[in-house]
């Protein structure tokens, strides 16, 4: 593949069209996402937001890729051996015949077709039956060698017990049976193309065919072509509401032998679906969301991400930029960051010791002692350790009786330092957002998110190796360019998202309650507040659309759903807190440096439906302004 | 050059900083791959950014780098191979079919909106098939024109205007075979001649290279081509003198050189087909706002007309029919085009200046090579 001017901007899966390159680009971390299960046990449906890397997941169990995957098992050995642990490479070939479909908005217009449902019903399972053994019929020709061999060459002995299908009597050969389901994808097409429209359709009443495509029952040279086979059916957001019931019914009660993988985006989900939290698990299906799985797996995730931007760094026509984290600068030196931090720094901390110090004889004593005790000015320790006491201080002054008796060098605790930094760098104008520890987070679980910012640090570490300036982005530089990501999240919503407008308000409602909690003065919920916590019973009663329900509360189902769908929100699982069930709401984390909220999946605050309702229609208004409001 | 050094080469010259760097280097690389590096004139290895580096680097100060840079990002229009293979693709189907379809529609006195009855009409594959298209040059790119319409015959594409008379009996003979076949009789004398008359060219901007008056002697390929269907020529047999129709197309033109060459070439034709039509139409038209004016672009033809990126040796006898001395272009054309084959010398100097052929410093960012070369 020749040289990218920007690695990062590579997207989407499908748009690459050599397998060699895809799986140059895949890390293969990513495959710990796959549980003990992924092979064997119900239908696994693996949902994300879009680029959560649904796709690409499934391509590489595709024939192609494993054997690009297989030839490249010495130039990239990492992954050889990662697919070699899960089985899906054993002796030097591909072990699992993966049967991908990717389902067309085409599908869809079935169910538009002016007929009975229950006829719909059986073209559709009819279009997807004929889908799937072409494709089925194709990957058993690839892989079974390096090079497709013929389909005649294959021999499909049926579904255990069963003489025929259909037509179709068993054994018979892959070109018979891609022959049969071309005839039937082509009579649809014609009859679909006929006016007016033909009183009688191709069916099939189930997807039954599918028990002849498992890669036991077929045989090429005698053998099967592969230990096992996955059918892959990937966007099924892509179908119509009840074709999709249909597909999932029939997954979900027929136990083929095949492994079956299903992938949909979270906005297929209708609302009941999707606020659905805390009901039981479907013991029909394995769900796995994507961003969920890697937000509970951070340190695996990290290195994924990590592997991602070396693989796609190595692309770059830059030849100068060997590596992507390591140029991410980490740590504020003052002693080389010269000029405006120095200034601010210096400035500031003159500022708070006026002002800590002026007021209170108490607190000006342990401020003193504290500046006394080996404090450096241009050293971050130092300035933490004087803001952490600053924080102290405070704590001390709002207790009814305050004594300040804590040590000039005790021990900060590690929340109080976490509120400390996130202060003082506020305060300060210093950059917090930095560093490939903080851009892993702030992409949310999401891959696309992630490459999306790497690509515009990508682009500015670029023009500065060009420029010979330098070889890395300084602290400041990535804390910049987050920053203006996070504000273009947030303009550009009306681009992709329903009800834009009002997921918006209740956005910037929901960072700037956080913001007002995060930073009072005394840091109560250090190292600060990053979501807001609706009681299960009120989140229960926006979950259930009943007839009672109010517009208001309609819309904010709505909103809500709208927002988890594009992965704006993250929904936990219900938590107890003080005797009660909470559903807590947080923001993802490329919005939080637009509220200079850190990172961390800590504190919330509680808040009502009513609350969110007033926020969608009124915005948010801080303490102050609601006292004013009095 | 290697891509990165000429980047880097361009960032100092232009002196960016970083965040300009970042805001302008996924635009010209984009462009670059897109269009500008297949410039067929650039010297081996060079591509567009180390050509932009070097054009750039000849003006004086940053403002005027500036100044040049701007005209390049904001100004210059560039046809690529695939864009005229585009106007190619369309203008037998586009401009050419409907003219044809509105003339049967007018024989078999039905609306010109019933397509698919005039289309399957005698009358319309009779006038399809008496249609004659001649290249005015190789940038007609008749060879492609064939392929993209395979319901034309080989036999009416002919890759030049200049027919002799043989070819002229045989395109003749061809068309009576085929007319046979659409009547199921042998064609009438009359029928068997070619009624429209499609001359091709790529590009023009003055149109000058096609008619022109050169001391009371018109001259030109449009002129040449008169000459042979006049009495006597070698085209005038195939000619269908009654209901003669000759369209003039170019794939790019400006507005000016459309309307100048269909008036002047009217007073030509009518003298020798006194009841002929014609027109000179374009696939993609060149409006007046294409041009640089003094208005809009006051900054970029203060360095056009600048000495300092001027070289006499431009001046030759061709550039001597036209207006000015070269420097906005030939007859003083103040284009900002390029095609991917060549820049048209309409276009102002600063784009084409070739400093191996002018023997001077001054160079063009996609430098021309010369049909009209003093021969060495």
């Amino acid at each position: 593949m020749s040289d990218l001017r920007n690695p990062f901007r590579l997207r989407a899966a499908n748009r690459l069209e050599r397998d060699d390159t895809f799986v140059s680009l895949f890390a293969p971390g990513i495959l710990n996402v796959l549980d003990k299960e992924a092979f064997r046990g119900p239908p696994h449906v693996f949902r994300s937001a879009p680029g959560g890397g649904k796709t690409s997941l499934l391509r590489l169990f595709t024939p192609a890729a494993l054997w690009a995957a297989t030839r490249r098992k010495d130039v990239d050995p990492d992954l050889y051996q990662s697919l070699k642990a899960i089985g899906a490479i054993q002796d030097g070939r591909p072990a699992i015949h993966g049967v991908m479909l990717a389902v067309g908005r085409d599908m869809a217009t079935l169910d538009d077709l002016p007929i009975e449902r229950a006829t719909r019903r059986r073209l559709f399972l009819a279009m997807a039956t004929a889908k799937l053994v072409i494709e089925a019929t194709r990957s058993a020709a690839s892989v079974c060698a390096p090079e497709p061999v013929p389909l005649a060459q294959l021999q499909c002995l049926g579904p255990d017990s069963v003489s025929s299908i259909g037509e179709i009597e068993f054994p018979c050969t892959a070109e018979r049976l891609f022959n049969w389901a071309s005839a039937q994808e082509t009579a649809i097409g014609d009859a679909l193309d006929t006016y007016p429209l033909p009183s009688t359709f191709p069916g099939q009443d189930s997807l039954a065919i599918v028990r002849s495509l498992d890669a036991s029952r077929i045989l090429f040279d005698g053998q099967p072509v592969a230990k096992r086979t996955v059918i892959m059916i990937d966007d099924l957001q892509n179908l119509a509401s009840a074709q999709r019931r249909t597909l999932l019914e029939d997954f979900s009660t027929a136990r083929y032998q095949a492994t079956i993988w299903l992938t949909e985006r979270l906005a297929a989900l209708d609302e009941q679906e999707l606020l659905d939290v805390g009901a039981l698990p479907d013991r029909d299906f394995s769900t796995v969301v994507l961003e969920e799985t890697w937000i509970s797996k951070k340190a695996a995730y990290r290195q994924a991400l990590s592997d991602i931007a070396s693989r796609r760094t190595k692309l770059s026509t830059v030849a100068s930029i060997p590596d992507f984290a390591p140029c991410l600068e980490d740590r504020l030196n003052f002693r080389v960051d010269k000029g405006k931090h120095r200034r601010l720094v210096d400035s500031w901390t003159q500022w708070y010791y006026d002002r800590l110090a002026g007021n209170d004889q108490r607190a000006k004593t342990v401020v003193t002692a504290l500046l006394g005790v080996g404090f450096v000015v241009d050293d971050w320790e130092s300035l933490i350790k004087l803001r952490s006491t600053a924080i102290l201080v405070e704590r001390e002054r709002v207790k009814s009786q305050s004594t300040f008796e804590f040590a000039a060098d005790a021990n900060i605790d590690s929340d109080v330092r976490g509120a400390a930094e996130l202060f003082l760098c506020r305060e300060a104008g210093l950059p917090f957002y930095c560093g490939f520890e903080k851009i892993a987070i702030l992409s949310s679980g999401n891959i696309e998110q992630f490459l999306g910012l790497a690509g515009d640090m990508f682009e500015r570490l670029a023009a500065k190796v060009l420029s010979r300036r330098a070889s890395n982005l300084t602290v400041s530089e990535q804390d910049s360019l987050v920053r203006v990501v996070a504000a273009r999240r947030l303009d550009e919503l009306s681009q992709y998202v329903v009800h834009a407008a009002d997921v918006k308000r209740i956005l910037l409602a929901i960072g700037r309650a956080c913001e007002e909690r995060t930073y009072l003065p005394n840091a109560p919920y250090s190292p600060g507040v990053t979501g807001v916590g609706l009681r299960l019973s009120e989140w229960n009663r926006l979950r259930s659309a009943s007839a009672s329900m109010t517009e208001t509360n309609k819309l904010l189902r709505s909103v809500i759903h709208s927002a988890i769908s594009h992965n704006l929100i993250e929904i936990s699982q219900p938590q107890r807190c003080k005797g009660d069930d909470w559903i807590i709401v947080r923001l993802n984390r490329i919005l939080c440096p637009y509220f200079h909220l850190p990172l961390h999946r800590g504190q919330w605050r509680p808040a009502s439906l009513r609350d969110l309702v007033t926020w969608i229609e009124q915005g948010y208004r801080t303490t102050q302004q609601q006292i004013v409001d009095v | 050059m290697n891509e990165q050094l000429a980047t880097e080469l361009l960032v100092c010259i232009m002196e960016w900083d970083d965040s300009r760097v970042a805001q302008e280097r996924p635009y010209l690389e984009a462009l670059a791959e897109y269009k500008y590096n297949e410039y067929q004139q650039f010297s081996p290895g060079m591509r567009f950014i180390e050509s932009l580096a070097t054009w750039l680097k000849q003006f004086g100060s940053s403002d005027e780098r500036d100044i040049a840079y701007s005209f390049v990002k904001n100004r210059l229009i560039f046809f690529s191979a695939a864009e005229i293979a585009h106007f190619v693709s369309i203008s037998y189907p586009d401009l050419i079919r409907p003219k044809l379809i509105h003339r049967a529609a007018s024989i078999l006195g039905v609306p010109a909106t019933d397509i698919v009855h005039i289309t399957n009409s005698q009358v319309f594959r009779m006038l399809q098939r008496q249609c004659l298209f001649l290249g005015l040059s190789d940038g007609a790119r008749l060879d492609v024109f064939r392929r993209f319409n395979p319901q034309l015959s080989h036999d009416q594409v002919y890759r030049t205007h200049e027919v002799s008379e043989g070819r002229a009996q045989g395109l003749q003979t061809d068309l009576r075979g085929d007319l046979k076949n659409i009547l199921d009789r042998e064609p009438k004398p009359d029928e068997a001649r070619f009624s429209t008359v499609v001359l091709i060219d790529d590009f023009t901007a003055s149109g000058k290279s096609f008619l022109r008056d050169d001391g009371g002697v018109k001259k030109g390929k449009l002129q040449k081509w008169l000459e042979s269907v006049r009495e006597g020529g070698d085209l005038e047999p195939l000619i269908r003198a009654d209901t003669l129709h000759v369209c003039v197309l170019f794939y790019v033109a400006t507005s000016d050189a459309i309307h100048r060459l269909a008036d002047e070439f009217a007073s030509g034709l009518l003298e020798i087909f006194p009841k002929a039509t014609h027109d000179v139409i374009a696939v993609q038209t060149l409006v007046d706002a294409s041009h640089l004016s003094p208005g809009g672009d006051t900054e970029f033809l203060a360095l056009v007309d600048s000495d300092a990126y001027y070289s006499p040796a431009v001046y030759d006898a061709h550039m001597a029919k036209g207006k000015g001395d070269g420097r906005r272009g030939f007859d003083e054309g103040l284009l900002p085009v390029v095609l991917t084959h060549n820049t048209p010398n309409n276009s102002v100097l600063l784009l084409w200046a070739n400093p191996i052929e002018l023997g001077s410093e001054v160079r063009g960012l996609f430098p021309r090579v010369s049909r009209h070369r003093a021969n060495q």
